[in-house]
């Protein structure tokens, strides 16, 4: 966190936020980090710096398990955006907040599918979030390791197009919008 | 599950066509580590001067080649022979060059060692369709792919083309901009061969690496990108706001993994 505010000091332009990574299951929970977090927050201001949080967020299957609250915290540590949020769809209360603060979903549905969150693109919780007007954007996420073997895109909005009719060329063409309006105000 | 059985043939619809030349606006969430073709990094490594290859003990067959532990980084020192490693004789640990190694690989040379390489860093189709052993037990797999292939990335002569590849790569596909997470612990400068905290240095190297595609020719029309600086979530509290880890424990920390 030290080495962070240094950097963003340093490259202020290069530098966007901060994020904790690794599998989520299996590592510390954010209610967990919260002393960290909050030195994080408090240090940032001492420094005179601002580096938003972009938090990993319910990558799992759980339902109300340790990692499934991540996304709870998320949203109350004031997460920009949420990385996979793959299982916000159980949650009719954190969706209508993730609305009303404009937090961006990063879903990778080729990731989810190859760490066996879901079983195929058909499967994926994305269009029922979108459905509900969430914004959403697709991203590769690891896609030397997983397959898709390019740093390309394409075969996540290949997968994205052939498996949810509702979404269709215009509704990916908006989520590529999305993405770029984001990057622009963030 | 099905998205790797089904590669193959989406790369050959029509569909796939229309897709590749879709704009795809900003790529907000990867991982710098996994984002450049395997082959394109091995064969980078090969022709990397110093870079050398240990294992746990001799490459003598198929199944010890699937198992044991194996390390690649540059190093000073490295025996010239890298026939050794394949062979009974080897002593474990004792650093090879990588790129006699892969010339004298048993099943077919450069070729074969690349395939055998890449299939150690990748989840293999039989991991793609086995759903029912669950989320944690192919995390594992994913960590160990990562494992291997970091401190190969994350070596400054190799990182430098690796950023170059993946933004040309993405800017090919039709992405304008990309936010990457990847502050790795493996990072090292040029002629480097002992851990150290290097995460500014890395920085820095990928401030200078967007910066000059983005004034390159091929770059043109690009229009950038960031950092989120990332740690990994299981630390404990000193190493998170800390951050140093490396010391002096030779390697205790070489292999942490940042997926």
């Amino acid at each position: 966190m030290k080495l962070c505010i240094q950097s963003k000091k340093q490259y202020p332009d290069l530098i966007s936020g901060f994020d904790l990574v690794g599998p989520e299951d299996d590592g510390r929970t954010l209610h967990d980090l919260t002393p960290e977090l909050v030195w994080f927050q408090e240090e940032c201001v001492n420094e005179g710096v601002d580096i938003p949080f972009f938090f990993h967020a319910g990558e799992c299957v759980g339902d109300g398990n340790s990692t499934d609250q991540n996304l709870f915290d998320a949203i109350l540590f004031g997460s920009r955006r949420i990385g996979h949020g793959f299982s916000l769809y159980k949650h009719p209360l954190l969706i209508d907040m993730v609305k009303e603060k404009k937090i961006l979903i990063e879903s990778c549905p080729i990731s989810n599918e190859v760490l066996r969150y879901t079983a195929s693109i058909m499967s994926h919780p994305l269009p029922a979030l979108l459905a509900r007007g969430v914004p959403a954007s697709l991203s590769n996420d690891d896609p030397a390791l997983m397959g898709q073997g390019t740093s390309g895109m394409t075969h996540d909005f290949w997968q994205a197009l052939q498996g949810w009719e509702n979404l269709g060329l215009a509704g990916l063409v908006s989520e590529s919008y999305t993405s770029i309006q984001r990057k622009l105000t963030v | 599950m099905i998205f790797n059985l089904a590669k193959e043939h989406m790369e050959k619809t029509d569909l796939w066509k229309i897709c590749l030349r879709m704009p795809k606006g900003a790529l907000l969430h990867c991982h710098l580590g996994a984002m450049v073709d395997l082959e394109w990094v091995i064969v980078v490594a090969m022709e990397t001067e110093g870079v050398c290859i240990c294992a746990s003990t001799g490459l003598v067959s198929d199944e010890v080649r699937a198992k044991a532990d194996v390390q690649i980084l540059f190093q000073k020192n490295g025996t010239c022979d890298g026939s050794l490693i394949w062979g009974g004789g080897y002593e474990r640990g004792t650093w090879v060059s990588l790129k006699s190694a892969a010339e004298k690989f048993p099943k077919g040379g450069e070729k074969g060692f690349v395939q055998w390489l890449k299939s150690r860093c990748t989840i293999s189709q039989e991991d793609n369709v086995a759903h029912h052993l669950g989320v944690d037990d192919i995390w594992r797999k994913l960590q160990g792919a990562f494992r291997t292939i970091a401190p190969i990335e994350f070596y400054e002569p190799i990182t430098r083309k690796f950023i170059r590849k993946f933004l040309q790569t993405a800017m090919e596909d039709g992405v304008k901009w990309v936010e990457i997470r990847g502050m790795n612990r493996n990072f090292r400068l040029e002629g480097e061969d002992m851990p150290a905290e290097r995460r500014m240095d890395l920085v820095r190297v990928i401030d200078e690496e967007i910066k000059g595609f983005v004034a390159s020719e091929e770059g043109k029309g690009f229009w950038g990108a960031r950092l989120i600086w990332d740690t990994i979530r299981s630390y404990d509290k000193d190493v998170i706001i800390e951050g140093s880890i490396v010391s002096n424990c030779q390697g205790a920390y070489t292999n942490i993994l940042q997926i």
